[in-house]
This record gives C-alpha cells, sequence and structure tokens, in this order.
C-alpha cells in the first residue's frame, strides 16, 4: 500500500455562468462566461493525516470538496483515491468506493434528516454496506457511544438534539462504515465557542481510533491551525500555498497567506497593531484577474504579475505560486 | 469622572413560552460612557441581542415583559416613553446595525435613498437647513467616509448589487451619518469574511473616534472583541459574569466563566495536545441553574454556588460575580 491515500491531479470544476445560455464545460461555446469555481488544484493527502484548505467564502473550497466525493463530477483533472482513478468510474462502482469516504457537513441542522430517528440516520451508510440488520444496529450503538452521546438517545428526533450534539450526531454517521477519508466542512462554524472545544476533540481522538485522514475545509485558521498536519491556502479556485502547518502560519510566503494570517483577530488586545489590511475585495470567479488572480491586491505586484499565471514552486518546506515569495 | 451615556440597572426580560417562561436577561447592570466601546461577549442564547433590543426599544411586549430596571439614555428613562417618544431617540439618539445587512437594508430602494433617508431625518430634527440635493451630497460624502470605490456610483445602485462587505459599509454609514449618541453594533462581522471583517473594525473604530459615538459592541467572538473594545463584558445566561477593561479581561481573567473561554480557544497549543474543553452546554433560558447559573460546568464549584446567585463585585479593577472573589 502507497503512502498516499488521495492524489489530486490538475482538478478543474467549471460552472455555466449567468448569461450563458448555450455552454459547455469546457467553455468551448462561450469561455467567457463560466464560473471558474476549482481551477487546476493538484494535492496528495497521505493516510492517517490532516489536510486543511483555508480561503474565504466563494474561493471554491466547498466545490472542491464536493468534486473529490464526486457529488459533482469534475470539468476536468484527476482524483485518485487508493490509487484507483474516481474519475474513470461509473456511478455503480463509485457506490462501491463510497462508504471509505464521507463528509460532515457545516450545518446540523439542515443536513441531519428531521423526520428520522438518530439510530436510521447512523445506520443508513451503513445500509449501503451490509444487509445484516444485528450488525447494523450493533454497529450504531457502538458508534454513538464513541461520539459521546448515549445509546438512550437513539430514538430521538435531530430536534431534539442541541446544535454541539447534532454535529456529534452528523460525525457518528460519518465514521459509522469506518471509511478512510473524512472530508470535514467548516465542521465548527456553527457551534458555540464553548462547544467547539469539544468537537475539535472528539475529531482528534476517533481520527486516532480509526486512522483515518481529514481534508478539513474551513475559513477559521485558528481551527485549521490546530487540526492539521499540512495547510493548504485557496484563493479564487486556485491554490497558492501549501506547506507544514507551522511554516505557512509562522513563515507564510505567498502575500495572500501572510494577509490572510494576519487578519485573524486574536483573543488579546495588545494585538491590534498586528492587523494588517488587504486592499479590496476578491474578485469574482467569473472571468478571474489573469496572471496571478492575487494580483490586484497584492502590495507587491508588478507587471509581470499581471501578465503571467506563478506556477506552484517549491520554496523550502512549502510549495508557493508567486514570481515574489516572501523572504524570512 | 464623566456621566454615562447609557445606564443599564437591574434590567431583567422575560418572555413567555409554551415550554415556559424564558428569562432572556436576568438582573443586568451595565454603564456606557461617551466615546466608549463597550464590546459584550457571549455565546448564543445568553441574552445579547435581547439586550440590544431593549435599549433601542424593538424589543416586541408582549411576548417579552420587562420585570425590572431601568434604561438611562442622558438622563431619560427610554421604559418609560411611549413608541412615538422611542421613535425620536432611533437614529439620531441611538442607532444600530445588525449581523445581516441585506435583511436590514431595503431591497427596493437604491443606496442612496436609504442613506439620504437617515441624513434628511437628523438634519429635520436639527431643525437645519437642508434641501435635497444638499442631503443627497452628504449621503455621497458618506459612502466615501467608509471606502466605497465609486462612492458617486453606488449611491443609484441597489443593495442586491453589492458585496456583503460593501453592504455593511453602507450600514455602517447609515448608522454613523445620523451622529448618534449611541451606536449599537449586533455581530456586524460575523457574516463577513476575515479580511473583510479586519476592514470592518478598522474602520469603525476609526469613524466612531471622528463622530465621537459610543458604541455597544455586540460578539460572541472574543477575538473580534478584544481587536475593538475598550472595556469588556461577558455574559451568560442572562447576566453579566464578568466586565472591566479589555486588557483586564483579556490578561486576567477572573471569572471560572471567562479563564474557560480563553482557554478553550485554539492557537496556541501543539497540535498533539487537546483542547481545553467546558464540559456540558449552555443552560436553557428556560432552566437557568440556580445559584451561580455556570456552576454545573464549573471546575471549581462548591456548595454555595449550587444555592447562592453571586452578584458583581469589584475586584482588582474590575467587576466579577463569583464566589471566589
Amino acid at each position: 500500500m502507497t503512502q498516499e491515500l488521495l492524489r489530486l491531479e490538475n482538478v478543474v470544476k467549471y460552472f455555466p455562468a449567468k448569461g450563458s445560455f448555450f455552454y459547455s464545460e469546457t467553455g468551448t461555446l462561450k469561455k467567457g462566461s463560466l464560473l471558474q469555481a476549482v481551477d487546476g488544484v493538484t494535492f496528495t493527502l497521505e493516510h492517517n493525516k490532516t489536510l486543511g484548505i483555508v480561503g474565504e467564502s466563494g474561493c471554491g473550497k466547498t466545490t472542491l470538496a464536493r468534486t473529490i466525493l464526486h457529488l459533482i463530477r469534475p470539468t476536468s483533472g484527476k482524483i485518485y483515491f487508493e490509487d484507483e482513478d474516481l474519475t474513470a468510474l461509473s456511478y455503480g462502482e463509485l457506490a462501491k468506493i463510497r462508504p471509505n469516504m464521507q463528509m460532515v457537513f457545516q450545518d446540523p441542522y439542515s443536513s441531519l434528516d428531521p423526520r428520522m430517528r438518530a439510530k436510521d440516520i447512523i445506520a443508513e451508510p451503513l445500509k449501503v454496506v451490509t444487509k445484516d440488520r444485528d450488525f447494523v444496529s450493533e454497529r450504531v450503538k457502538e458508534v454513538i457511544k464513541q461520539v459521546g452521546l448515549e445509546e438512550g438517545q437513539l430514538g430521538r428526533f435531530p430536534n431534539e438534539f442541541s446544535g454541539g450534539q447534532r454535529q456529534r450526531l452528523g460525525i457518528a454517521r460519518a465514521i459509522a462504515s469506518k471509511p478512510r477519508l473524512v472530508i470535514l466542512d467548516e465542521p465548527t462554524s456553527a457551534v458555540d465557542a464553548s462547544t467547539q472545544a469539544q468537537i475539535l476533540n472528539l475529531l482528534r481522538q476517533i481520527q486516532e481510533q480509526y486512522k483515518m485522514s481529514y481534508l478539513l475545509i474551513s475559513h477559521n485558521v485558528d481551527v485549521v491551525r490546530h487540526m492539521s498536519n499540512r495547510i493548504a491556502v485557496m484563493y479564487l479556485g486556485k491554490f497558492v500555498e501549501i506547506g507544514p502547518t507551522e511554516d505557512i502560519i509562522n513563515i507564510p510566503r505567498h502575500p495572500y497567506t501572510a494577509a490572510l494570517i494576519s487578519s485573524v483577530p486574536k483573543p488579546d488586545p495588545s494585538a491590534r497593531a498586528e492587523m494588517v489590511e488587504i486592499k479590496g475585495e476578491t474578485p469574482s470567479p467569473i472571468n478571474p484577474p489573469a496572471g496571478c488572480r492575487y494580483h490586484p491586491r497584492c502590495p507587491f505586484a508588478t507587471e509581470l504579475c499581471s501578465r503571467e499565471e506563478p506556477n506552484l514552486d517549491k520554496v523550502e518546506t512549502s510549495v508557493v505560486a508567486c514570481h515574489y515569495p516572501i523572504k524570512h | 469622572m464623566p456621566e454615562p451615556v447609557l445606564s443599564i440597572e437591574g434590567l431583567s426580560i422575560a418572555f413567555e413560552t409554551l415550554e415556559g417562561k424564558y428569562c432572556a436577561l436576568n438582573g443586568v447592570d451595565l454603564h456606557i460612557k461617551p466615546t466608549e466601546i463597550i464590546g459584550l461577549v457571549g455565546e448564543s442564547g445568553c441574552g445579547k441581542s435581547s439586550l440590544a433590543l431593549a435599549v433601542i426599544g424593538l424589543l416586541p411586549v408582549p411576548p417579552a415583559k420587562i420585570l425590572s430596571g431601568s434604561i438611562m439614555f442622558k438622563g431619560d428613562n427610554l421604559l418609560k416613553h411611549t413608541e412615538e417618544g422611542i421613535e425620536k431617540v432611533r437614529g439620531t439618539g441611538i442607532s444600530m446595525i445588525f449581523q445581516e445587512p441585506l435583511t436590514s437594508l431595503n431591497p427596493l430602494f437604491t443606496v442612496g435613498d436609504q442613506i439620504t433617508e437617515a441624513i434628511t431625518v437628523r438634519l429635520e430634527r436639527e431643525n437645519s437647513a437642508h434641501t435635497k440635493t444638499s442631503a443627497q451630497a452628504e449621503g455621497v460624502a458618506w459612502l466615501r467616509k467608509v471606502g466605497i470605490p465609486d462612492p458617486e456610483g453606488a449611491f443609484h445602485r441597489y443593495p442586491h448589487e453589492l458585496s456583503g462587505g460593501m453592504r455593511q459599509r453602507i450600514m455602517i454609514a447609515m448608522a454613523l451619518s445620523s451622529s448618534p449618541t449611541l451606536m449599537i453594533a449586533d455581530e456586524p462581522t460575523s457574516a463577513l469574511d476575515v479580511t473583510t471583517q479586519a476592514q470592518i473594525l478598522k474602520l469603525t473604530r476609526k469613524l466612531v473616534e471622528e463622530v465621537k459615538a459610543s458604541v455597544l459592541f455586540i460578539s460572541h467572538d472574543l477575538a473580534v472583541v478584544a481587536q475593538i473594545a475598550d472595556r469588556v463584558a461577558v455574559m451568560y445566561t442572562g447576566m453579566i459574569v464578568e466586565e472591566g477593561s479589555a486588557i483586564e479581561i483579556f490578561q486576567n481573567p477572573l471569572h471560572p466563566y471567562t479563564q474557560a473561554l480563553l482557554a478553550s480557544f485554539p492557537g496556541k497549543e501543539s497540535i498533539n495536545e487537546p483542547l481545553k474543553v467546558i464540559p456540558g452546554q449552555v443552560p436553557s433560558l428556560t432552566r437557568i441553574p440556580n445559584g451561580c447559573p455556570f456552576h454545573p460546568r464549573c471546575s471549581y464549584a462548591k456548595d454555595e454556588c449550587r444555592t447562592e446567585r453571586p452578584r458583581l463585585k469589584e475586584v482588582s479593577g474590575h467587576g466579577v460575580a463569583c464566589v471566589l472573589y
């Protein structure tokens, strides 16, 4: 078995945008009207590791997650899960792989069916794997305890649980089929500050127990930092920097990474002066800027940046897409 | 010592619901001095927004019921006012910005119409001579002040044509253009990205200083409050459990709840270290525990915490409601 669990090669997902009645996903008819949600993403994720993806809303994080799980098919590129190319599989073949890859959603209110009892919610992904009812009910009882809920709560409906408990239920559903990959899409952004730490600790603990890999998607840099071995920073559909967690946080090399990290408020009033402001706003992913997508907002941009798109190149421990990476 | 702009004393508010009495506020004392930014932090359902709505007179009574207390604004008890009286305070006295700017802007009017309305109201109340054009010119000037690119163009646009960050800037422009004594900001950056949030926080600080308004800044995010507030009040189950200068609260927290909340913040520890956790959950406001409301989750809880509700008392320069002190 190789070290890597998941490998993406130049994955692209375009959506038809407003005003393009006649379109094709490859953009042959009307290239100008494509929303370039994910545009050439390449990375690998190893067994039992966590890759955190940070980026602001609309940068394509969630689309990337959905594309990896093949909830939507990529426009182009390859996605290998345990050396199998998912993009070449039919829906029937994908169904066999799906129990190995699960997802925990952001909103524990809308991602749980209000008419299903807790036990049925957790059992549902298991029914794809087996028809053995006794096995399913045993597994459900085991899983609910692992996420810190009680067996006695299995008969309840989602509305009888608090926000934090619902998120535990979502986690129980995701781990029921013993997946090797779990995508966590903003798992704590809908829970309270005092509950967030509980959920994060739970996620860490079951990762050790099940030896799973996580792909953690979040806009919260502190959460990603706590959970991840490596961090990828996404801006307008592209990765601008990937590297080991502490290096991304402490020695960011892409100007966007540096600005993003410094915008994160710290619970310390004496750190106010450190906040660096990024000028302007994120441009639309329909017709993104030419050259480096960050150049209109970048304080170091030159004419080269507006003309030529930088490649992801290795700079010491990280991989950075910038013509002028910050030196430390 | 300057007179406080706003003095809330012993304010208790409850809602009658099918599940029982929902005690949103339980004896809240809060004083806001001129040009001071007060950060009110607490988790969802702790009564923060009820407090804001009570101050600006938008709390629906009934189902809300004011059990006791007073809200003195410039020496005037707002709770004694009729609807018309309160209306005269809104805008030029107390203005408010909300979390989601899209739902607080009218989708059927242009940005210009809405900001001009706020300015016209102020000018009328001040009895100053004005024309439609002069009010509009002031509106454009305000849009420029809050950092909207192409303010003349934006003036004629509708809210849906602008981004979330721009809409929040417009809300700030509207709230401050009526030169209020107090601005209430209820989670104004929670719907925004961090980079936009950093912009909005800086802008708010700068403009508030300029118009000399006091601010009641409400947020669930301790880190955001640390970036903007002069003084911080920590709320739990409709009570203020700790209050003091921002530096004091963040560098020397006294209440076990504040300490635990700050300790559970991810970011400082190494990857293999679990986060410090506050056990249990925030109790529902229909079932607030007896005694200290935090005692079931507190690691220092003693017998007396179960029976006696501690009052806010002064300890080394800031107020804390805990028997440990």
